[in-house]
C-alpha cells in the first residue's frame, strides 16, 4: 500500500446534499440493478423463461378444456405480469434480506443517502430489467399461441403499465422494510405471497371467476387491480373485465400513493424499532 | 442393513426437525398448506372462469388429480434439490455430512422420507378441496385400488431417484443449482401433462414426455381413480402397457438417481464444490 | 440543535449504555438482558487515532455502531463531530464512514472501480470527482491490476484492500474501522496501519476511532487506547502512561536447568509471583517468568538462585508492554475466557 500522497493534494470531495445526494444513490442503484443483469444472463432464465414456461402450461389447459381462445390471451397477459410480481417479491422484497446477510445494509444505513433513493433505484432498475425480459413471455404469446391484440391505446397502455408498476414496486419497498426488523420470516412471507397471490389477482383467470373475493382481491391486491386494468386495454371485452376502466384506473392510482406513503412510513419505523432492538445489522435471523 | 437403518433414522430425523417447523405453525401453514393449496386453487379459478364454455369438463377432475399428486414432485424431488442448496448456502454444514460416517446419500434418503410425509398431507387436503368445493369425485373401484398402489409405490420411487439426481446435480452446479431446481420444478408441469394432455405438446416434446416415468404415473393415476386418463395418445395403450411403462422408466430413473447422485457427486469433490458458497 | 464549534470533540459519549434482550432460552438459564455497554464515558479529539482495545464481546463493535447510527443507545449520550447520533443522525452520517474487518460486502458482478464509484455515489461525490479519487485510491491499495475485475473473482485479502478503500472514497471527517485488519496477512496489516497514520497526518481534522484485539495495532498506531471490558471502559490514555500506570519495573524471562519451584521461594525472592512456563526437554531446562519489582536488582535474584544451585542458561527482559497493562487491568490476557 502506498502513501496517500496523491489522494492529499486533492481538495477535499464535494459531497452534495438535498435532491442531488438522492439522486446521485438512486441512480447508482439502478446502474447495480441493470449491470447485474447484463452480466449474468442466467437470471433471465427464472426471472424470464421460467414464469413464461409456467404460463404455458394454463395456456395449454384451457385448449384442453376445449374454452374460447380469448382465454388464452387472459393466461399470456396474466403470465407476462408474473415476472414482474416475482420481481417485486424477490427483487425488492427480499433483496434487504440478502444485503442484511452480505453485510451491505449497514454500509446503506450508515450513508447519508436515504434508503427510499436506494430502493427507488432498485425499483427502476427492476422494472427495466424486467420488461425486457418480458420479451420472452410476450414472444411466446404472439407466435406460440397466437394471441392477438386489436386496436390498443397505447397511451392507456403507458398509464396503466406506469401506474400499475409504481403501485407494485412501492409493495415491494413496504415489505422490504420488514427485513429491517425480520429475517427469515420475512423471507417466508415473500414465499407465502407468491402462488397465493397469483390466486387472489386472478394471474392466470380472469379474475371475475371468483366474484366476491374477487373485488375483495382488487381492493387489496394492487397485481389484481392492474392486471384486469392492462388486459382489458390489450383485449377489450375478452378480458372479461372487473370494473370499468376509468375506476380500475383510479383505484390503482390510490394504490401508488398509498403505498409510497406507506413505504416510507414503514422504512422509517422499521428502521427506528430495528435500531432499538438490535437487528438492523444482525445475520442469519 | 441395520448400520444403514440407523443412519436413516438419524438423517430423518435431523430432516424432520429442519422441515417440520412445528415450533412454527406459519411456516408449517405456508409450505404445508398454503402454497399447495394455492396452486390447486388456481386451477380452480381457471375452471370457474370457463364454467359452461368449456367443451371437455369431465377433463378437470383429471387434472385436478394429477396436480394434486404432483405436490410429491415439488415437495420431494425439488425439496431433495433446495436441501443440498440449504446446506451448503444456509447452515454451511454440506461438507460436514459428506465426510460424515451418515454420508450425503443416507442423508437426502431420510430427509426425502420426511418430504414425502408432508407431500401427503397437501396431496389428501387437495383431493379433499377438490371433493368439496369442486365437486369433484374419486370413485376408485375395487377393481383399480391393486394397480393404483403399484402406481403410487412406483411414483414414489421415480419421484425420489430423480430427487437424488436434482441433489447431485445442485452438489456439481452451485452457481446453478437454484435455478436447475425451479426450471426441474416448471419443466416437469409442462412436460408430464399434468394440467393438459401432452397430446397438445409439439411431436419432439411429446418424445421428450414419454423418456419420463411422471407422465406415465398421471395418467396411470387418472385412469386407475377416474376410469380415464386425459391423452389420446396414452388412451390407446392398455393398463398392463401403461404399467410396464411406468414401471420400466421407474427402473430407469432408479439406476439413474443412484449412479448418477454418485458419479456428481464425485465430480463435485473433485472439482472443490462441496463447501463453495455462491452468495456474490 | 448543537453547534459543532461548542462541542470540538470528534467523538464524545456520556454515560453511553446498551442492553440487549437475551433469547427465550439464554433468559430461562441466565439474566433476562444483556448489558453489552454498561456507562461508556469517552471523548476523542480531532486529529486522533483512537484505539478501544478489548477481548471479544467488551462491547467494541456496539460502541461503534451506536456511533455510526446503526444503533440506538438504551441510555446515555453519543456525538460524533458534535451531532447527536440519534437525534442528528443525518449530520452524522455526511461526517464519518464505516469499514469493519473481515466483512465481505459489495456487489460480486460489479468490478472493483464500479463498486467504489457506488459508495461515493450513497454519500454525494459528483461522478466527476468520484472516478479520479477511485481511481487514485485503487492505487494506493495497490489493487490497479484487479481495477475491471469482478468482485466475485477477488481473493480475500483484495476484497478486505478494496473494502479499506471504501472507507476513504468520501473523505470523511471521522473515520471508524472496526477491526480492520481482521484476515489480513501481516504484510497488508502493516500497509494499512502506515496508510492510516499517514492519512490522519496529512490533513487537520481527520479522526480514527479503531477497534482492535491485536496489541501490536494499538500500540502502534493509536494515540491513545482505551481498554473495554463487559462494556466498561476500565483504563484510558495514551500508551506511555498506561504503561506507567501498571506498578513494577522491568519483566524478566529466565531458563532454567534443574528448576524446581520450591527453589524460588524465599527472602531473596520474595514477591516475584512466578509464572512457570514450558519445559524443554531437549535442553533439560525451563522457562520462568516475573516481574521485577523496581527495588529488587536482578543481579540479587541471579546470586539467590546461584546458591541454591539452580543454573540460570539463558535471561531476557523486556519493557511492560501494552498486554502486560492489559492483564493487569482487566485481570486476564486477550485470548482468555470470560469466567
Amino acid at each position: 500500500m502506498t502513501a496517500p500522497d496523491d489522494l492529499a493534494r486533492d481538495a477535499p470531495p464535494q459531497r452534495t446534499r438535498g435532491f442531488m445526494l438522492e439522486w446521485r444513490a438512486m441512480t447508482a442503484r439502478t446502474y447495480v440493478r441493470i449491470v447485474g443483469s447484463l452480466r449474468e444472463p442466467a437470471w433471465i432464465f427464472t426471472d424470464a423463461v421460467l414464469p413464461s414456461l409456467g404460463m404455458c402450461s394454463y395456456v395449454l389447459m384451457y385448449r384442453a378444456l376445449g374454452a374460447p381462445r380469448s382465454y388464452e390471451a387472459v393466461a399470456v397477459v396474466g403470465g407476462i405480469l408474473s415476472a414482474f410480481w416475482l420481481n417485486v417479491l424477490w427483487g425488492m422484497g427480499a433483496q434487504l434480506y440478502w444485503e442484511k446477510q452480505q453485510g451491505q445494509l449497514q454500509l446503506y444505513f450508515a450513508a447519508p443517502c436515504s434508503r427510499m433513493a436506494i430502493l427507488t433505484g432498485m425499483a427502476l432498475g427492476g422494472v427495466l430489467t424486467t420488461t425486457l425480459r418480458s420479451i420472452v413471455g410476450v414472444s411466446l404469446g404472439l407466435w406460440v399461441f397466437h394471441v392477438r391484440v386489436t386496436a390498443v391505446d397505447v397511451g392507456a397502455l403507458a398509464l396503466v403499465f406506469v401506474i400499475t408498476m409504481t403501485a407494485l414496486y412501492a409493495l415491494g419497498m413496504t415489505l422490504s422494510s420488514l427485513f429491517l426488523l425480520y429475517g427469515r420470516e420475512a423471507w417466508h412471507v415473500c414465499n407465502a405471497l407468491t402462488e397465493p397471490v397469483y390466486f387472489v389477482s386472478g394471474l392466470f383467470f380472469p379474475i371475475r371467476a371468483l366474484g366476491t373475493l374477487g373485488y375483495v382481491s382488487a381492493a387489496l391486491v394492487p397485481l389484481a387491480l392492474g392486471l384486469d386494468a392492462l388486459r382489458q386495454v390489450l383485449l377489450h371485452g375478452a378480458a372479461r373485465g372487473l370494473l370499468p376502466l376509468p375506476i380500475e384506473i383510479g383505484g390503482l392510482f390510490v394504490f401508488a400513493v398509498a403505498f409510497l406513503f406507506l413505504a416510507r412510513f414503514a422504512l422509517e419505523r422499521l428502521e427506528a424499532l430495528s435500531k432499538h432492538e438490535g437487528r438492523l445489522t444482525l445475520r442469519s435471523q | 442393513m441395520r448400520t444403514f437403518v440407523t443412519r436413516l433414522r438419524s438423517a430423518t430425523w435431523l430432516g424432520w426437525q429442519l422441515d417440520s417447523n412445528w415450533t412454527d405453525p406459519f411456516l408449517f401453514l405456508v409450505y404445508t398448506v398454503l402454497r399447495p393449496l394455492a396452486t390447486g386453487l388456481i386451477l380452480a379459478g381457471i375452471f370457474w372462469a370457463v364454467g359452461s364454455r368449456a367443451r371437455t369438463p369431465e377433463a378437470f377432475a383429471g387434472f385436478w388429480l394429477a396436480n394434486a399428486f404432483h405436490n410429491f414432485v415439488n415437495q420431494a424431488l425439488v425439496g431433495m434439490g433446495y436441501a443440498v442448496v440449504e446446506e451448503r448456502e444456509e447452515y454451511e454444514t454440506l461438507k460436514f455430512v459428506v465426510v460424515s460416517p451418515v454420508g450425503m446419500f443416507t442423508y437426502l434418503a431420510g430427509r426425502a422420507v420426511v418430504k414425502l410425509a408432508m407431500a401427503v398431507i397437501g396431496v389428501v387436503m387437495l383431493l379433499a378441496i377438490g371433493a368439496w368445493l369442486l365437486h369433484l369425485r374419486w370413485p376408485a373401484t375395487g377393481a383399480h385400488l391393486g394397480p393404483l398402489a403399484l402406481t403410487l409405490a412406483l411414483g414414489v420411487a421415480a419421484t425420489v431417484s430423480s430427487g437424488f439426481l436434482v441433489a447431485g446435480l445442485g452438489l456439481s452446479m452451485p452457481r446453478a443449482a437454484i435455478n436447475v431446481n425451479e426450471g426441474i420444478m416448471v419443466g416437469l408441469y409442462l412436460l408430464c401433462g399434468v394440467i393438459f394432455p401432452i397430446d397438445l405438446l409439439p411431436r419432439a416434446l411429446q418424445n421428450v414426455s414419454l423418456a419420463l416415468p411422471f407422465t406415465y404415473w398421471y395418467e396411470a393415476l387418472r385412469r386407475f381413480t377416474l376410469g380415464h386418463g386425459a391423452s389420446a395418445r396414452l388412451g390407446a395403450w392398455s393398463d398392463g402397457t401403461l404399467l410396464a411403462a411406468l414401471a420400466a422408466s421407474t427402473l430407469a430413473f432408479v439406476l439413474l438417481g443412484r449412479y448418477g447422485y454418485l458419479a456428481l457427486e464425485r465430480r463435485a469433490r473433485r472439482l472443490g464444490r462441496l463447501d463453495q458458497t455462491t452468495l456474490f | 440543535m448543537s453547534h459543532p464549534a461548542q462541542h470540538p470533540a470528534a467523538v464524545e459519549t456520556e454515560a453511553l449504555r446498551r442492553t440487549f434482550k437475551a433469547s427465550k432460552r439464554a433468559a430461562a438459564e441466565g439474566p433476562a438482558e444483556i448489558e453489552a455497554l454498561a456507562g461508556v464515558d469517552l471523548r476523542i479529539e480531532r486529529g486522533e487515532v483512537f484505539g478501544l482495545l478489548g477481548p471479544n464481546g467488551a462491547g467494541k463493535t456496539t460502541c461503534i455502531k451506536i456511533l455510526t447510527t446503526l444503533l440506538y443507545p438504551t441510555g446515555g449520550v453519543a456525538r460524533v463531530a458534535g451531532f447527536d447520533v440519534v437525534r442528528e443522525a443525518q449530520e452524522v452520517r455526511r461526517r464519518i464512514a464505516l469499514v469493519s474487518g473481515g466483512e465481505a460486502s459489495g456487489y460480486g458482478i460489479l468490478t472493483v472501480r464500479e463498486c467504489l464509484w457506488l459508495f461515493s455515489q450513497l454519500y454525494g461525490v459528483p461522478s466527476r470527482d468520484a472516478w479520479p479519487r477511485v481511481d487514485r485510491l485503487i492505487d494506493i491499495v495497490d489493487l490497479k491490476p484487479q481495477r475491471h475485475t469482478r468482485i466475485n473473482r477477488l481473493s480475500t485479502g483484495q476484497r478486505q484492500r478494496m473494502n479499506f478503500a471504501r472507507g476513504f472514497v468520501s473523505d470523511p471527517d471521522v473515520l471508524f474501522l472496526d477491526e480492520p485488519t481482521l484476515g489480513m496477512d501481516v504484510t497488508a496489516a502493516r500497509s494499512l496501519r502506515g496508510f492510516v497514520a499517514e492519512w490522519v497526518r496529512e490533513r487537520a481534522g481527520r479522526t480514527v476511532l479503531l477497534t482492535t484485539h491485536y496489541m501490536a495495532e494499538a500500540e502502534e498506531l493509536c494515540d491513545r487506547v482505551a481498554i473495554i471490558d463487559r462494556g466498561r471502559v476500565l483504563a484510558c490514555d495514551s500508551v506511555p502512561a498506561l504503561r506507567r500506570q501498571v506498578q513494577g519495573g522491568q519483566h524478566v524471562e529466565l531458563e532454567l536447568r534443574r528448576a524446581d519451584p520450591r527453589l524460588l521461594e524465599g527472602d531473596a525472592l520474595a514477591g516475584l509471583k512466578p509464572a512457570w512456563g514450558a519445559e524443554h526437554p531437549d535442553r533439560g531446562t525451563r522457562t520462568v517468568k516475573f516481574r521485577l519489582p523496581t527495588d529488587t536488582p536482578l543481579v540479587r535474584v541471579l546470586r539467590a538462585l546461584e546458591e541454591r544451585g539452580v543454573q540460570v542458561e539463558g535471561v531476557a527482559t523486556r519493557e511492560t508492554s501494552l498486554e502486560d497493562v492489559f492483564i493487569a487491568v482487566v485481570g486476564r490476557a486477550l485470548d482468555e475466557r470470560t469466567p
